[in-house]
């Protein structure tokens, strides 16, 4: 018996969008008990279809075609009160993002209490107290009687998404859908809440849409899988058959560009060291109030690190580990309290203005955000031109190197005068990669460089880096809250949480036998490893 | 613990203004041209030399500027904010007098403004696009540029001259005080009518854009999709995800004008006759009576100052986060 | 910047503003050849209604007429207006980047002075200013300066504090661009739009403070100006209505005409509206 039914499902955008449908011809069912993912890349219109199912769609945008067929009705068709009968009801949704997903002005407890009370008018206020506070306990929220009077500021990420599913499991849904549920979370607490979800479906008997970008997550959970490719179906069938035996290119490209599997890097050299850090320290102080005592958070307590010439190292930590920070203290754009930066064996810390512009050209960066870290009005070509002017490259030659340059990281040299707003989220990565590569560096400092990308590009940008890499002779420091990314990379990797380096060894021993409890816990969190892990014994063999 | 540390915050904050307040004072009659006794004695052409030895002995004005500071404060301090020449009495018992249709005028004026906006607005930004929203952002827009003193005219006109309605001026009525205790409140309350009204158009007209544009805002936030997605009416989203969200920017504001409020209430009653501290100015300003101008300034905004404090209790109240911080 | 003069002049708000906007500059730039004589003499006999006489707008108590004082008015107005906005700017501006730039202590320190600034009622300060200071054009636009400041200051401030954190700028840091460099050519062109729009609003609010200024009595004798004009006007409001409506129309539509051309600048200079 079917669940969900969707057959063939077409939504149609607004004029002037970049394509005329979200998704068309798409059909798919989801029967009781069982996780069906989505999965595509962004723009694929994967999150279209979960917003059709309970009429959410942004204004503008309908299904102009096809039938959702559920209990008997076809859900395009329901009425206004029908439909909210529905929603929250026999079908129940989750979200990405959990701190917008809550009202911040109201406890928790009241808005789940809220989604029970719509459903059920007549409850009693005990009644659905109990129930509130069983939902948390079934969550895995800790002493619910205090959490439901709390706002949702004073919760963390994961508690937060524990909330929004004990709202979506309040009144005992038939068809949960979750989009993105753990993409705005680190990827520890990301394990938690698949494990959580798996763990729900599996009590209740429910039908699950799960819908992701990455394949990892999909391999973990997923019963049956849905690929979806700019607004069409791919591929879809049992996950063990179309994720082992993929039919379709694309699915395989998806499925190899997952950073972080085959061998890892060329371990340990012992060239001269080209970046000591010793000693480093940094809080941050904030200040609420001239008599408030003063917030402190520790964002590097004690670091030492080296990096050898030719040498890639990756900083791993989950957000609020240190990582960026100390990726700017060293280029000095965030100053230290305490310690030293050895570039060369000479202190960065102690330069002057002219030694640190000297030294700045020699150690460039690369930034997460492609759209934050291009000047949005000047063109790239300007951007890039105008770092070996500073050094007194006259105009002419810096502009020919600049389009020597975009060709070199795979973009036309037409592109020279063009604007940002222009390119997509890699292509202004390869032109922040050229910005920083024609300063002819010894030191690249890639700062969560290709977390923003789609998998497909980020396996590009990480092979362009790598290439480069090796042609110049390049030393790479690279944060990454990604282990799969470090190891696809690095040769040495250094684990941060809250400030520390809890550890630090070349990448296949810490892949292979990590020393750390918190390193273990992080290995283990990371999304489909079971699945990577089986297939490469299986090409081993 | 968290509350001393609030209260010993505000308090702060509160000397640290007043401070900045009394040093404009002071630096201002140094800066007028002209003997600075004269312009604390409040007088121009006709001298009276006695008086103005004296006042030079009170503030020590052959003292250094430190000095001159330092007593000024103190005069501040024990709430002696100067002597009116003209008007033969110490400038705190007129302001004192005129302090209460002054806060009649204002508070209603207040709630009026941060009622209607809010209401207006949102309104306005529920029916986003349609034409109740067009007539309601074109009337904002309109009375949002309106001087003050002129729309308050313009009411007299209509309501007062032409259709007859309502007085022109004043607070009472010359006979009121035999009507009786009811009587007279409900005289004082139709007297009151346009001024709060002229004073508060102005501002709703403010809170309405803001609260227009904070609601179309919140509507796309996330949660009021989680709201919808969980089956609550649009009516219960509205009322129990939107409005308190939305209204939240427009309390800051409101807070943040109330010095404006004031400054619009000076126009006000010297339009209306209002005999509060705005008349006063208007009468000090034609009578170039300075001490009464400085006293003005500073009790004005102490006032400001206080209602301010209420209204970030408000907000406290409104926003958890706040509150707890 | 074609693309800003595009989406400006596609809004209606832009279009009906900017057409106001050129009246009143039409208005004001024509004052002395349609009205060549000083708006302050006699031109006819008191009390005329509007078009009795020849007079459009009819004439005030002394016998003026008002239609040459409206005119003449609009001059008083933009100047001030325009005159009093670049000192707010100035002080505003300066005050916002400093913060923004200097360490935590310069930028409490000026914060809480904003702040204080900002709740004080502006409009007393103002009306303190030029009594004490003797009313004239200069001391009008000083005062108007001074209160208008803080609005300014606050958003420079947010802005270059936004701004300077933004991934580019530290991009051309590391580029080895100066601070000078950084600031005049990522920093400002970036955190400008804003401002700008802030500034043209920020007009409209000079004109009313002037407006209200001159009711009260504090405008510069020599110059004719409306706010003057609707306060002699008041006490005789019962007999004649004109005195009192026309200059305070004309307040009203200029005001409108500012805060139009403002909210179309704002849609205009805003990336995320005009490059979509």
């Amino acid at each position: 018996m079917t669940l969900l039914s969707v057959e063939n499902l077409s939504i149609r955008l607004p004029k002037g969008a970049d394509r005329e449908h979200a998704v068309s011809e798409i059909s798919f069912d989801i029967n009781p008990n069982e996780i069906v993912c989505l999965v595509g890349e962004s723009g694929s219109g994967k999150s279209m279809i979960a917003h059709a199912i309970l009429g959410l769609l942004p204004p503008k945008v309908h299904a102009d075609q096809g039938r959702l067929d559920f209990a008997g009705k076809d859900l395009l068709q329901l009425s206004k009160s029908e439909t909210m009968a529905l929603r929250g009801g026999d079908i129940a949704m989750i979200f990405q993002e959990p701190l917008t997903a809550l009202n911040p002005l109201k406890k928790v407890g009241e808005q789940v209490g809220e989604a029970i009370r719509v459903h059920q008018p007549t409850i009693a206020r005990e009644a659905l107290t109990t129930r509130v506070e069983e939902l948390f306990t079934q969550v895995g929220l800790p002493d619910p009687s205090r959490l439901r009077k709390a706002f949702p500021f004073q919760l963390s990420g994961g508690q937060r998404q524990r909330v929004m599913i004990a709202m979506a499991l309040s009144n005992n849904p038939k068809l949960l859908i979750a989009d993105e549920p753990t993409t705005a979370l680190d990827v520890t607490t990301q394990r938690q809440i698949l494990d959580l979800i798996k763990d729900l479906q599996e009590k209740r008997g429910m039908g699950v849409l799960f819908i992701t970008h990455d394949i990892g997550v999909v391999a973990d959970i997923a019963d049956k899988v849905v690929v979806l490719k700019q607004g069409r179906i791919e591929e879809q069938g049992p996950a063990a058959s179309v994720l082992d035996t993929p039919t379709r290119d694309y699915t395989r490209m998806l499925l190899d560009a997952v950073p972080g599997r085959g061998s890892v890097q060329a371990g340990e050299t012992h060239a001269n060291p080209l970046l000591e850090v010793k000693g480093l320290q940094k809080e941050f102080v904030t200040r609420q109030g001239l008599f408030a005592p003063p917030r402190r958070v520790l964002a590097a307590g004690n670091l030492n690190l080296t990096l050898r010439e030719g040498e890639t190292l990756a900083v791993v930590g989950e957000s609020g580990s240190g990582k960026s920070t100390l990726a700017r203290m060293v280029l000095r754009l965030i100053e230290a309290d305490d310690g030293a930066i050895l570039w060369h064996g000479k202190n960065v810390r102690g330069m002057g203005r002219e030694a640190l512009r000297q030294y700045r050209r020699r150690a460039q960066i690369v930034f997460q955000d492609p759209y934050a870290s291009l000047d949005p009005r000047i063109p790239i070509g300007e951007s890039i031109a105008r770092g070996p002017m500073i050094f007194g490259t006259p105009r002419a030659e810096a502009e020919a190197d600049t389009r020597q340059w975009l060709d070199r990281v795979g973009l036309s040299p037409a592109a020279f005068d063009r604007f940002p707003h222009e390119f997509s989220g890699g292509q202004r990565q390869r032109v922040c990669i050229a910005r920083a590569l024609i300063m002819k560096p010894e030191l690249v400092i890639a700062d969560e460089a290709v977390s923003a990308l789609d998998v497909s590009v980020q396996s590009q940008v990480l092979d362009l880096l790598s290439d480069l890499k090796s042609e110049m002779g390049l030393s790479m420091l690279f944060i990454t809250h990604d282990l799969r990314v470090a190891r696809e990379i690095a040769d040495r990797i250094i684990v941060m949480q809250s400030g520390r380096i809890v550890e630090m060894s070349a990448a296949q021993t810490l892949f292979d036998a990590p020393q750390e409890d918190y390193t273990r816990r992080l290995l283990d969190a990371v999304p489909g490893r079971d699945f990577f892990a089986r297939q490469q014994a299986r090409a081993a063999v | 613990m968290r509350t001393a540390r609030l209260v010993l915050t505000r308090l702060a904050g509160i000397v640290f203004a007043i401070l900045v307040i009394a040093v404009i004072n002071f630096c201002l009659v140094r800066a007028a041209p002209g003997d600075p006794a004269m312009v604390i004695a409040g007088q121009s052409g006709s001298t009276d030399e006695k008086f103005l030895a004296q006042v030079r002995a009170d503030y020590g004005l052959d003292q250094p500027y430190a000095v001159q500071l330092g007593t000024y404060l103190k005069k501040i301090v024990t709430l002696d904010l100067g002597y009116s020449f003209r008007q033969g009495r110490p400038v705190s018992d007129l302001i004192l007098e005129r302090l209460g249709p002054t806060l009649l005028l204002t508070l209603s004026a207040f709630f009026i403004s941060l009622i209607g906006g809010v209401v207006f607005g949102a309104l306005a930004g529920l029916r986003h696009g349609k034409i109740t929203d067009l007539g309601i952002s074109l009337a904002a827009l309109v009375l949002y540029a309106t001087p003050v003193f002129w729309l308050g005219l313009m009411l007299v006109l209509l309501f007062s001259i032409k259709l007859e309605w309502l007085p022109a001026f004043g607070y009472a009525d010359m006979r009121a005080k035999t009507f009786g205790t009811v009587g007279y409140a409900l005289d004082v309350l139709k007297h009151l009518i346009l001024p709060a009204l002229t004073l508060a158009a102005i501002y709703m007209a403010a809170y309405t854009r803001l609260m227009r544009a904070a609601l179309i805002e919140v509507a796309a936030e996330d949660h009021v999709k989680t709201a919808r997605a969980k089956g609550l009416s649009e009516s219960a989203i509205l009322r129990g995800h939107m409005l308190r969200n939305a209204s939240l920017p427009v309390i800051t504001f409101a807070g943040l004008q109330i010095g404006a409020l004031v400054g619009g209430a000076v126009v006000v009653e010297t339009v209306f006759s209002w005999p509060g501290l705005g008349r006063l100015t208007f009468d000090a300003v034609t009578a170039r009576d300075y001490p009464v101008l400085l006293g003005l300034f500073l009790v004005m905004s102490i006032l400001v100052i206080a209602v301010n404090l209420l209204t970030d209790l408000i907000h406290r109240l409104v926003d958890p986060r706040l509150a707890v911080r | 910047m074609n693309k800003t003069l595009k989406t400006f002049l596609s809004r209606p708000a832009g279009v009906v503003g900017l057409t106001l906007l050129a009246v009143v500059c039409l208005m004001a730039a024509l004052a002395p050849v349609i009205y060549p004589g000083s708006p302050w003499d006699m031109a006819g006999a008191p009390f005329m209604r509007p078009g009795q006489n020849h007079m459009l707008m009819g004439s005030d108590t002394m016998g003026r007429d008002i239609a040459s004082g409206v005119m003449h008015g609009a001059r008083v107005s933009l100047l001030i207006g325009i005159a009093s906005t670049l000192a707010a700017v100035l002080i505003g501006v300066t005050l916002g980047a400093i913060a923004g730039f200097s360490g935590p202590m310069v930028d409490l320190l000026i914060v809480r002075a904003t702040e204080v600034f900002q709740t004080i009622p502006n409009f007393v300060l103002a009306i303190l200013l030029v009594a004490i200071l003797t009313p004239s054009i200069w001391t009008v636009i000083l005062a108007i300066g001074i209160v208008s400041w803080p609005p300014l200051a606050r958003l420079t401030r947010a802005q270059v504090k936004s701004v300077a954190q933004r991934e580019f700028v530290q991009a051309a840091r590391c580029q080895g661009q100066s601070s000078m460099s950084v600031l005049l050519r990522h920093v400002l062109p970036n955190a400008i739009s804003p401002i700008i729009v802030t500034a043209s609003m920020t007009v409209a609010t000079a004109i009313l403070i002037e407006a209200a200024l001159s009711f009260m009595g504090l405008g510069d004798p020599n110059f004719m100006s409306w706010g003057y004009m609707v306060g002699a006007g008041r006490t005789v409001i019962r007999q004649a209505w004109w005195m009192s409506v026309f200059p305070g129309f004309a307040i009203l539509i200029t005001v409108v005409a500012i805060n139009l051309v403002g909210e179309a600048l704002n849609d205009a200079l805003n990336p995320r509206i005009s490059r979509a």
